[in-house]
C-alpha cells in the first residue's frame, strides 16, 4: 500500500508543470524528424533505380560543395576577423560593421546574380570546343559553374564564421599574447600559435554552421545545376512521386548532419581549455602603419565586394529596369504575408524558447537539458528534412482526423515547420543569457519567497529583455530569407517574397526577381545591424 | 532547534566522489555558526541544501522540527522561511534599491512595504539611496543592501554564502562587525559560509570545518580554535 503512495508522492514532488510543458513541447519539435525515421523502412519503388544512378552524384556534389565552401570560408572570414579584432587602422570600425552584410543576402538571390556571368563565357567555350573538342568545352564550362556556385556561397555564407571568430578573438587574454611577445615571436606566429589555437571552439561552430547551410542549400544549386542532395529530394518527392525514397535521401542527409554536429561536440568538449581566456585584461589593439593599413583593407574589402556590394550592385540595376513591370498589389500582397509570417513565427517562436529555456533552468537535471539540446537543433536540421518530416506528421494528423489537407496545406503547418527550424536560433541565446545573466538572481528571487512564475515575470523577462528581441530579429531575418521549406509547405496560391522571387528567377524573368530580392536584403541588413549593435554591446559589458 | 541536518549526502551527476557525504549538524535558536572550509570541501552544497536550491540525495533537513527535505518530504527554497544573501549580492540590476528590497515584500500592503523598506534602509545605514541602482553603489553598500534585503521579509534563518568575499581587508573587517551587529539587533540565526578563517573567528559562536564533503570538527569557537582535532583543523583556523 505504502509503495504507491510513496511512488506518486515521488512523482507529485519530481513533474512538476514546467517539466510536462518542456516535454510536451519538446516532443511536438522532434516529431517530424522521427516521422523521417520512420518514413525510412517503408517500401519504395524508386529507391534501388536512384541508388544505382543518381545517389553517387547527389552524395559527391554535396562533399565538394562543403570541402571547398568551407575551405573558402576560410579565407574570407578568419583573416578579416582577426585584423578586426587585433589591429587598430584606418577603416577598421567600417569593416567591423560591413562585414557581415553578406548575410543579408539568401544564397539563391546571389545566385540570380552570379549565374549570367555563366554567358559572358560563351566565347570561350566555343574557342575551347573548336580547338579541343566538345568534351574538354564541357569540362571546362562544369568547372567554371562549380567554381561559380563555390565563390557565391563562400561569398555569403563567410559571415557565420567571421562573426563567431571575431568575438572569440575579442574575448582573448592579453597576457598569452604578452607572454608570447616576450618570448619573442612575431604577430604572425602569435595567429598561428596563439589566437586560433584559443579560438578553436568557435573556428569549429562556426564553420559548422557553414557547412550545415550548404548541406541544407537549395535555391543556389538548383539554378546552377549542381545536384545535391537537397536537390535530389525535390526530384525523387515531386518529380518522381516516390515520397519513401525522398525520406530516405533525407536520412541520408541526416547522416552527413549528425557527422558535423558530433565533430563540433567532439571540438566543443575541449572548451575548457580555452575558458581561461574569458577573465581578465582583454587584448589592446596594436596599430598598423600606413602600407598595412591598405593591404588590410583592400582585404577586407574583397569578400564584402564578392558577397554583398555585387549583388546588390546589379539587383539595383535590374530593379531600375524593371520596377515599372511589376503589378505593385500582388507585390504588396506577397511582401504583406512575408512580413506577416516572419513577425508572427518569430514572436510566438522566441516566447516558447524563453518558456524552454526557463524550463532548463529551472530543472538542472543531464535528462530534461540533453532532452531540451535535441529538441531545439532544428538549425542543424535541413529546412527540406524538416519540411517532409512536418508533411508526413500532419498527413497522419489529417488522415486519422478525417479532415483532408486541413492541417498539411495549412499557414500553420508552415509556422510549425518554422519552429521546428529555427528554435535554434533563438533558444541559445536566450538560454546562454538566462544561465550567465540570471544565475544568481533566480536563486535570490527564489530565497525571497517568490514562486517560478513569478521569478519568470519579475526577473528573468525585465533582463532578458534585449536578448529576446536580437533572438527574435534573427528568426525574423531567417524566415524572411528561408526558401526550401516554404515551396514545400506553403498552401497552394500563397506566395511570399522569397518564393515569389524564386518563381521569377525559375521562369528566366531575373530582372522580375530583383525587386522582391532587395526587399528582403534591405529588412534582413537592418535587422543584422541592431543585432551587431547588441553583439558589441554584449562584448563591451 | 532551529535547523538540523541529519545524515545528508550529495554528489553531483558529472563527479564521482560526494559533494557532501553523512553530514549532519544542529543550529540552536539565535546561533550564529561559521562553516570553514576551502573551496571544493562541500559548504556550499550543504548550504544550498539547507535553502532548498539543491535536493539532497540522501539525508533529512528539519526547520523548527518540521522535515523540510528528505524523504518523500519536500518544502521549495520559497517556503521554508529561510533567506539567503549570495556571493556578490545577487541584487537585481534591473530594479532600484527601494524595489530589491521591496522584491520579497508582496505579501504585504503597499503602505506597510514602504515603512519596511524605509526601516531596512535605516539599519543599512543608507536611507537615501532608495532611487539608487545596485550599479551606482560601492561594494560594501550593495552588501549591506543584500543582507536587508534578505532580512526584510523575517526569515527564522539566514544563509551567507560568503558575503566578504569580493571586498578588500579594510572594508571586509567594517562589514564583518557591521553584519554581526546588524544580525544580533534582529536576533537572527544565521549561518555563514566562509574560506576565510578570521571571519569564522569573528562571525561564529560555533565553528563548523568541512574537508573534501565531511565534517572535520565542530564546536564553540572557544573549543574549536583551542582545541583542534588534528592538524588540518589547527592548521585552516590559524
Amino acid at each position: 500500500m505504502k509503495q504507491p503512495l510513496l511512488f506518486i508522492r515521488y512523482l507529485q514532488r519530481k513533474l512538476d508543470i514546467w517539466l510536462i510543458a518542456a516535454v510536451v513541447i519538446g516532443s511536438l519539435l522532434l516529431a517530424p524528424l522521427l516521422m523521417v525515421f520512420i518514413g525510412i523502412a517503408q517500401p519504395s519503388p524508386e529507391w534501388q533505380h536512384i541508388r544505382a544512378t543518381v545517389l553517387p552524384r547527389y552524395v559527391l556534389n554535396t562533399c565538394l560543395l562543403i570541402l571547398f565552401v568551407g575551405g573558402l570560408t576560410l579565407l574570407f572570414a578568419v583573416p578579416s576577423a582577426w585584423f578586426v579584432a587585433f589591429f587598430e587602422f584606418k577603416g577598421r570600425r567600417f569593416w567591423q560593421w560591413t562585414l557581415v552584410l553578406p548575410l543579408a543576402i539568401p544564397t539563391y538571390v546571389a545566385a540570380f546574380t552570379y549565374y549570367d556571368l555563366l554567358d559572358w563565357m560563351i566565347p570561350v567555350w566555343i574557342y575551347i570546343r573548336q580547338t579541343w573538342g566538345i568534351s574538354a568545352a564541357q569540362w571546362a564550362e562544369q568547372i567554371v559553374r562549380y567554381g561559380l556556385l563555390i565563390v557565391l556561397l563562400s561569398s555569403v555564407l563567410y559571415p557565420y564564421l567571421f562573426l563567431s571568430l571575431r568575438t572569440a578573438f575579442k574575448r582573448q587574454q592579453s597576457i598569452f599574447f604578452e607572454a608570447s611577445r616576450m618570448l619573442g615571436k612575431s604577430p604572425w606566429t602569435m595567429f598561428w600559435r596563439v589566437g586560433l589555437p584559443l579560438a578553436r571552439p568557435a573556428f569549429v561552430a562556426g564553420l559548422s554552421l557553414i557547412v550545415m547551410e550548404v548541406i541544407n542549400e537549395y535555391g543556389a544549386v538548383h539554378f546552377f545545376g549542381v545536384p545535391t542532395l537537397t536537390e535530389g529530394i525535390f526530384r525523387t518527392w515531386f518529380g518522381l512521386g516516390d515520397r519513401v525514397a525522398g525520406l530516405r535521401l533525407a536520412g541520408i542527409m541526416l547522416l552527413f548532419v549528425f557527422i558535423v554536429l558530433g565533430l563540433e561536440y567532439w571540438q566543443r568538449r575541449r572548451l575548457r581549455f580555452t575558458e581561461a581566456s574569458l577573465s581578465g585584461a582583454m587584448v589592446s589593439r596594436v596599430s598598423l602603419s600606413r602600407r598595412a593599413s591598405v593591404l588590410v583593407n583592400l582585404l577586407c574589402c574583397l569578400p564584402l565586394m564578392l558577397g554583398f556590394l555585387f549583388p546588390v550592385g546589379r539587383l539595383v540595376h535590374w530593379a531600375y529596369l524593371s520596377y515599372h513591370s511589376h503589378k505593385f498589389s500582388d507585390f504588396f500582397v506577397q511582401g504583406l504575408h512575408s512580413l506577416l509570417l516572419a513577425a508572427v513565427v518569430a514572436v510566438i517562436l522566441t516566447l516558447i524558447a524563453f518558456f524552454l529555456s526557463f524550463c532548463a533552468k529551472v530543472h538542472e537535471g543531464a535528462g530534461v537539458q540533453r532532452f531540451l539540446r535535441s529538441a531545439t537543433l532544428g538549425y542543424a536540421i535541413p529546412g527540406v528534412v524538416i519540411a517532409v518530416g512536418t508533411m508526413q506528421l500532419f498527413g497522419h494528423v489529417d488522415r486519422y482526423s478525417g479532415m483532408s489537407w486541413m492541417l498539411s496545406g495549412s499557414l500553420f503547418a508552415i509556422g510549425f515547420a518554422y519552429t521546428v527550424r529555427f528554435m535554434t536560433v533563438s533558444y541559445q541565446p536566450i538560454s546562454a543569457g538566462m544561465q550567465n545573466v540570471c544565475s544568481h538572481l533566480h536563486d535570490a528571487s527564489r530565497m525571497l519567497g517568490q514562486s517560478h512564475l513569478r521569478t519568470l515575470t519579475a526577473v528573468h523577462w525585465p533582463l532578458l529583455q534585449t536578448t529576446l528581441l536580437a533572438g527574435a530579429i534573427l528568426v525574423f531575418i531567417d524566415i524572411m530569407k528561408e526558401l526550401p521549406l516554404t515551396l514545400i509547405l506553403r498552401p497552394a496560391e500563397f506566395e511570399t517574397l522569397a518564393t515569389y522571387a524564386f518563381g521569377f528567377a525559375k521562369e528566366g524573368q531575373i530582372y522580375h526577381s530583383a525587386l522582391p530580392c532587395l526587399v528582403i536584403i534591405s529588412l534582413g541588413a537592418v535587422g543584422l545591424f541592431y543585432i551587431n549593435r547588441w553583439l558589441e554591446s554584449v562584448q563591451e559589458r | 532547534m532551529m535547523l538540523e541536518v541529519k545524515s545528508i549526502w550529495k554528489t553531483y551527476a558529472n563527479c564521482s566522489n560526494a559533494a557532501v557525504c553523512d553530514v549532519s549538524l544542529q543550529v540552536a535558536n539565535g546561533a550564529f555558526t561559521a562553516l570553514v572550509g576551502e573551496s571544493g570541501s562541500g559548504k556550499t552544497t550543504l548550504l544550498r541544501m539547507i535553502a532548498g536550491l539543491q535536493v539532497p540525495d540522501k539525508g533529512a533537513v528539519l526547520l523548527n522540527g518540521q522535515q523540510v527535505a528528505g524523504g518523500d518530504a519536500w518544502i521549495p527554497p520559497e517556503k521554508r522561511g529561510v533567506g539567503m544573501v549570495f556571493q556578490g549580492g545577487a541584487l537585481f540590476p534591473h530594479l532600484t534599491v527601494e524595489k530589491n528590497i521591496a522584491y520579497g515584500l508582496s505579501h504585504l500592503s503597499r503602505s506597510e512595504r514602504a515603512a519596511t523598506v524605509r526601516e531596512y534602509l535605516e539599519l543599512a545605514r543608507l536611507p537615501t539611496a532608495a532611487r539608487r541602482y545596485p550599479h551606482e553603489l560601492s561594494g560594501g553598500e550593495r552588501q549591506r543592501i543584500a543582507l536587508v534585503r534578505a532580512l526584510a521579509p523575517k526569515p527564522n534563518l539566514l544563509l551567507l554564502d560568503e558575503p566578504f568575499s569580493n571586498l578588500d581587508v579594510a572594508l571586509k573587517a567594517a562589514l564583518r562587525e557591521e553584519v554581526h551587529s546588524i544580525l544580533r539587533a534582529k536576533q537572527m540565526t544565521a549561518i555563514l559560509v566562509t574560506h576565510d578563517p578570521r571571519d569564522a573567528h569573528s562571525f561564529g559562536d560555533r565553528i563548523v570545518i568541512m574537508r573534501a564533503g565531511i565534517i572535520e570538527q565542530q564546536g564553540t569557537r572557544q573549543t574549536v580554535v583551542e582545541n583542534p582535532s588534528n592538524a588540518y583543523c589547527a592548521q585552516l583556523l590559524h
